[in-house]
């Protein structure tokens, strides 16, 4: 995985040692040996500096500056909708183009949108309707589909997951057109995207600090990852490992890819846990993949380790049931509070609330022991798969919001 | 007529232009050609003569460069066709067995196949189309369309068109590989014209031929082939079909056998009283007049009839490969009656059909001629649903050695062997099942002399084992001496049936064409 | 040639290979008219070009290998424009390199190389195309993400900006159409027909004197030509470099190219039926995208497309009265009327 990550920083950070040792491998010929050679090589990983020139987060008011803290791919410079006057008044129609719809984070995150913010945003009056298409992981059809719903009228548009650099000519056409472009969840390298994202790598770091303080800081730790290719993978892993770096005497003991899908994540532990015959101290995991994680140990007949449980409502309710089990976890990602921070800070910019920077960041939300019994519903099993989801004004409060806006208000109360 | 073969042929008349000098070729173990030689010039049409399997197309083949000889040399003018394209180039043209065109594509791409360099015409679009029509509109003797697509014309006129495609270039040396197979009768004659006239033009002719009279009409020379190897050259007025059969036949005998009954003996009166199949009140279509048939064991009926008159859908009908619109049939076995109405009953009541196209019904060409022999014997021999490979083994080994069928290896693809190797491979599969009565549809369709006569003795020597053979032949000589009763078809029912005495060729043909008046008929139903 | 020449209207319906994708594209467009008339505005036909024109070139670059035929289907073509679209992106900057002729001669010259070394394998061992073209797939679609691990880079900002296009008089226009008339002009080339022939009836062409060989190599160095371009296309409209985002192209492209009428026993496809195809597909999911499908949308077009693939093969064969005979003998089988030859 190593290779995976100079690799990312060698395209992403500029003046990195890794962009270096890629640049010194030139040529078209050497892209192939280039790559693997690339992986060999035992560059140290640089992160950005975040305080690059054109950089407004040390703008920001100290206590969101420390969102940014790990953010390495997205542009933090002023958002190119400061002075957004959309192309007609309320109500809006608006667009979500959807790049897959196949599994539970992103039918949770559709469900807020139809079921709980269309219906009201419908009834202010600010929003007209919501046109969805999917392109089922094809990206010419969803930059295709994206152009046509800026053609079909859209005032703004939004994302999931897009694709770090291959909209960038779709999200050009939208902003040349007056369309505002929401991405959510980030990752995005266009300046014409507005982006809306938690910061999974912060995320990661404090849930694996919170792992190795519960572990005494010894012993061996198992990392679950997600998509290995995905970029908000890629941040949590980084955060992970950042984390765990923290205790010297905290060994990583391997990496297996959980897809972030219970079942496959599972089967990744109990393979990773049959070779590895040795006691293992903690498991770093991300979410969906912490419940396999921990049916994995169970199946296995090991002792339940802590695990860093972020989001499914399995090993929350394991914690409830056993308090010792962990001390304090963070959740990065609640499928409805971040559609529907997107869909405010969508709103807001609709009325020329006016956004400070390029990439929203939200930092994530701890939960300790005694958020529990709000947090699950009577009756949740330790076998849960359903996401957490934390009440959306201790999530992201208006206060956290508006401070990234020049001219904050209520966007229900707000103008069209 | 005489102008076909364009100017530019500079070879003087006589010269010697084909040189094969000793050449052998194998396929796998079958030996095609075993140290041939013979010699072909300028100016004249030289016949290549032999029995399927004696190397003939093989030696087509070579001359075209699509094959290439052990040993020994084919030469052409001194230089080697190492491939057909160099073939081309040195002028040689080759007009194969199979009617190869370009399906799906137009006449005049056909006409022109290969002609172009890679990236440059040879000829003007211009030029082409013209030449193309006047050839082509000769040689067929009516209009061509040169943009039709050639899948939607007649086998004649594709014959033609990869006749054409030989002479529009301008060829040297010319082979015709069976080329008159699928002409018609005034097509053949305007055939010869063709040859004549390249042959005047100081072209080198080479024709290779089953049809023993076209040979006598038109070859200066002939030499003939047996086993893959030359047995002799006859020139000019030795060029008689007695003379030629036995040179392939390796024989002395001066009358050279071609009917059945030059070959066996009278025969006795062994036809037994028990019918063996019986069809009641057969319609082939629902307007024919119904049939009654039947035959005993022990007896060889010939069916007859012109092409499309319902022989073949009625030896079809009796083995249960296609369901009459009305009729009942059954086999008796043992004094118990069996129906048939399928392929399935027929193979119960132990009724073996042997179909007539060989490529299309009774092979599998991609596979070993033991599979082929094997494919209907495995399930009846398997024991608990498992194949018993050497039982079929034991039954393929033990027909091999019943009809010699000669063959190399018996993991060979069956197309390594002749056709008539083949036919006695479906035969043999047949066979091993014990059948009582046995149909074929045609059997020595394209099976050479030597093989016939195998057959003729093979059917025989079954009937007088006690089985009923159904021999369905288009060629009317097969029946005389064979058979002891031929029935003839006509307008999709039985027009008459001679017995005996009766079987002669004139007799079968005038009941093929509705002539009643012959002596012999017992009485025509219409 | 001549007869080609006279181009019309009914010229291209009487052409019967051409029929169904002709029909199908009215059949859309009409839809297209009537349901999302954006379309036809100088954004939409700007977007309907640049999205739908990697396909068309992808299906032309496939349409050589299906003539040269038997069973000629490029599986390649997605992880080789994939292959390509980072070098484009990834691999010329590093060498100083990003005009538009070293873009094009880079992205020509590797599709050409990777068709030669497909084609010299497929020629000269006799392995199936579909096998070796596998093979390169699966080849190509590993060693991509491992080249490029994930999404990134920029495309030359003269490429880059064709994502963002609200105009189809742009290079998004003049290079399709400069393959066109590229194509054009090589299907009238003898060496063209010749890979045609070949296709029809190899044996036939084999003993006519047509080096196979060279032949069904030059049919793949036309194929790398076209992948080239399309994946300059590609490249136009993602404006940056994927690992995995080429890889679709495989099904679209053979989905096209057999709506367009190509016949895959070979001899028997038209540049113009597999543009056509392209567009077709293109539409398909244009028109499917402004019903509201929600999250079910991509099965809908994938759906869809199956059965406009279906439809379009039973149609075909209808209209080009290659099913007739069939269609005849079993009518016959079941009247049970045999047909007397001579009476």
């Amino acid at each position: 995985m190593k290779k995976t990550e100079v690799f990312q920083s060698a395209e992403t950070v500029p003046n990195s040692d890794g962009r270096r040792a890629f640049l010194q491998k030139g040529g078209l010929a050497s892209l192939a040996v280039g790559g693997s050679m690339l992986g060999l090589l035992d560059v140290p990983r640089a992160f950005a500096d975040t305080a690059d020139a054109t950089s407004v987060v040390p703008s920001l008011p100290p206590e969101v500056q420390k969102y940014y803290e790990m953010v390495t791919t997205t542009p933090l410079g002023p958002s190119i909708y400061r002075d957004f006057k959309p192309k007609k008044s309320a109500p809006w129609l608006i667009g979500y183009a959807s790049s897959f719809g196949g599994n539970t984070w992103r039918i949770g995150a559709r469900t807020e949108l139809q079921e709980v913010l269309l219906p009201k945003y419908k009834a202010a009056g600010l929003v007209k309707d919501v046109i969805t298409t999917e392109a089922n992981l094809d990206l010419s059809k969803q930059i295709q589909q994206i152009r046509q719903l800026v053609d079909q009228g859209c005032d703004a548009i939004i994302t999931i997951g897009a694709a770090h650099t291959a909209l960038n000519g779709a999200i050009k056409y939208a902003y040349d057109h007056g369309v505002l472009f929401v991405a959510l969840q980030g990752g995005v390298s266009s300046p014409y995207a507005l982006q809306v994202s938690g910061n999974y790598a912060l995320c990661g770091k404090l849930q694996a600090q919170a792992l190795g303080k519960r572990m005494g800081g010894k012993g061996k730790v198992l990392i679950v990852q997600g998509i290995p290719q995905a970029q908000a993978s890629n941040d949590f892993q980084k955060g992970h490992e950042a984390g765990l770096k923290e205790y010297p005497d905290i060994k990583i003991a391997g990496t297996v890819a959980g897809n972030w899908v219970d079942s496959v994540a599972k089967t990744a532990v109990l393979q990773f846990l049959a070779t590895h015959p040795a006691a293992i101290g903690g498991i770093a995991a991300q979410s969906p993949g912490d419940l396999g994680a921990m049916s994995a140990l169970q199946q296995a007949g090991r002792p339940i380790v802590p695990i860093t449980a972020g989001g499914e409502m399995g090993p929350l309710a394991y914690w409830r049931d056993n308090p010792e089990w962990i001390d304090l976890t963070y959740q990065g990602w609640p499928p409805g509070n971040e559609m529907q921070e997107g869909w405010e800070v969508m709103l807001r910019t609709l009325q020329g609330q006016g956004p400070k920077i390029a990439s929203i960041m939200i930092g994530p939300g701890p939960i300790t022991h005694g958020d529990l019994a709000t947090f699950l519903p009577p009756g949740t099993t330790t076998s849960s798969n359903e996401w957490v989801s934390p009440p959306y004004q201790s999530w992201f409060p208006t206060k956290t919001m508006d401070m990234y806006f020049e001219r904050p208000a209520d966007p229900l109360q707000g103008k069209g | 007529m005489t102008t076909i073969a364009k100017p530019g042929v500079s070879q003087t008349p006589g010269a010697e232009v084909v040189t094969v000098r000793a050449v052998s070729k194998s396929f796998g173990e079958a030996r095609a050609l075993r140290s041939c030689s013979f010699s072909a010039r300028a100016g004249e049409v030289h016949a290549l003569v032999g029995e399927n399997g004696s190397g003939k197309s093989t030696m087509a083949k070579l001359l075209a460069g699509v094959l290439h000889p052990d040993t020994g040399s084919v030469t052409v003018n001194g230089e080697q066709p190492i491939s057909p394209h160099v073939a081309k180039a040195m002028g040689i043209a080759v007009v194969f067995q199979e009617i190869l065109v370009a399906e799906g594509s137009t006449v005049l791409d056909n006409l022109f196949l290969g002609d172009d360099g890679f990236f440059r015409a040879r000829l003007p679009q211009r030029e082409k189309r013209k030449r193309a029509q006047d050839l082509l509109n000769r040689l067929v003797g009516s209009e061509v369309d040169l943009d039709a697509n050639v899948d939607e014309l007649s086998l004649n006129t594709r014959q033609w068109i990869v006749i054409a495609r030989a002479l529009l270039g301008t060829p040297r040396v010319v082979v015709f590989d069976e080329s008159t197979a699928a002409l018609d009768h005034s097509s053949v004659e305007r055939f010869f014209e063709v040859v004549r006239g390249l042959k005047d033009s100081g072209v080198c002719v080479l024709i290779v031929t089953h049809r023993i009279h076209e040979l006598t009409a038109i070859c200066d020379r002939a030499t003939v082939l047996s086993d893959g190897a030359d047995v002799g050259t006859l020139v000019g007025g030795e060029i008689t079909e007695a003379k030629l059969l036995e040179m392939m036949r390796g024989r002395t005998q001066s009358d050279a056998p071609l009917r059945p009954s030059h070959q066996l003996a009278a025969r006795g009166t062994k036809v037994h009283k028990e019918e063996a199949l019986v069809a009641v009140g057969v319609r082939l279509t629902p307007d024919a007049a119904p049939i009654d048939f039947a035959i005993r064991a022990g007896e060889i009926v010939g069916l007859a009839g012109l092409e499309g008159h319902g022989q073949v859908e009625f030896i079809q009908v009796l083995t249960g490969f296609k369901r009459p619109v009305a009729g009942q049939i059954h086999a008796i076995a043992g004094g118990e009656r069996h129906p048939i109405d399928s392929a399935k009953s027929a193979d119960r009541a132990r009724v073996a059909y042997i179909p007539g196209d060989r490529k299309a019904e009774g092979l599998f060409p991609n596979l070993s001629v033991f599979e082929n022999f094997g494919i209907s014997r495995y399930r009846p021999t398997a024991r608990a649903g498992f194949i018993d490979r050497g039982k079929v083994q034991r039954m393929f080994l033990e027909q091999v050695k019943d009809l010699s069928i000669r063959l190399g290896r018996s993991n060979a693809p069956i197309n390594s062997l002749s056709g008539g190797n083949q036919q006695k491979v479906v035969i043999g599969r047949s066979l091993a099942a014990a059948p009582l009565v046995i149909a074929l549809n045609d059997p020595t369709r394209g099976v050479d002399i030597g093989a016939k006569n195998d057959l003729y003795v093979l059917l025989r020597s079954l009937a007088e084992e006690g089985k009923a053979v159904l021999f369905l032949s288009n060629e009317i000589e097969e029946f005389v001496g064979l058979c002891d009763r031929v029935v003839v078809f006509r307008l999709q029912s039985v027009f008459g049936t001679l017995e005996d005495g009766a079987v002669t060729s004139d007799g079968v043909l005038a009941a093929m064409f509705g002539y009643s008046d012959t002596e012999g008929l017992d009485g025509g139903r219409r | 040639m001549v007869a080609d020449a006279k181009w019309s209207a009914g010229r291209l319906i009487r052409q019967r290979s051409l029929r169904t994708p002709v029909i199908l594209l009215v059949i859309l467009l009409v839809i297209a008219a009537f349901h999302g008339p954006h379309l036809f505005t100088s954004d939409g036909l700007a977007g309907g070009l640049v999205g739908a024109a990697p396909l068309m070139l992808a299906t032309l670059a496939m349409t050589p290998i299906a003539i040269a035929g038997p069973a000629g289907v490029d599986l390649s073509i997605g992880p080789a424009m994939t292959l390509i679209n980072i070098a484009i992106v990834m691999g010329l900057p590093e060498i100083g390199l990003s005009s538009p002729l070293a873009v094009f001669a880079c992205a020509i010259g590797l599709g050409v190389l990777l068709q030669v070394v497909m084609g010299t394998l497929i020629a000269v061992l006799r392995v199936s195309t579909v096998v070796v073209t596998l093979a390169v797939y699966l080849v190509l679609d590993g060693m991509n993400s491992v080249i490029l691990p994930q999404s990134g880079g920029t495309a030359p900002d003269w490429l880059a900006s064709w994502g963002s296009a609200s105009t189809i008089f742009s290079l998004v226009l003049y290079v399709p159409l400069a393959a066109f008339v590229l194509w054009a002009l090589v299907s009238r080339t003898t060496f063209f027909r010749n890979i045609r022939l070949m296709g029809a009836n190899d044996r036939t062409a084999f003993v006519s004197g047509i080096p196979l060989i060279p032949t069904r190599i030059g049919a793949h160095v036309v194929a790398g030509v076209f992948v080239g371009i399309a994946s300059v296309m590609y490249t136009g409209l993602i404006g940056s470099a994927d690992p995995t985002a080429g890889t679709p192209y495989t099904l679209s492209a053979v989905t096209a190219l057999i709506i367009g009428g190509a016949s895959l026993g070979g001899g028997h496809a038209k540049g113009l039926g597999s543009v056509l195809g392209a567009i077709d597909i293109w539409l398909i999911s244009y028109v499917l995208s402004t019903f509201n499908f929600g999250l079910d949308a991509s099965y809908w077009v994938q759906f869809t497309t199956g059965a406009v693939l279906v439809a379009s093969l039973i149609a075909g064969g209808l209209l080009t009265g290659s099913s007739r005979p069939r269609l005849a003998r079993w009518r016959k089988r079941r009247g049970g009327q045999a047909e007397p030859g001579v009476s």
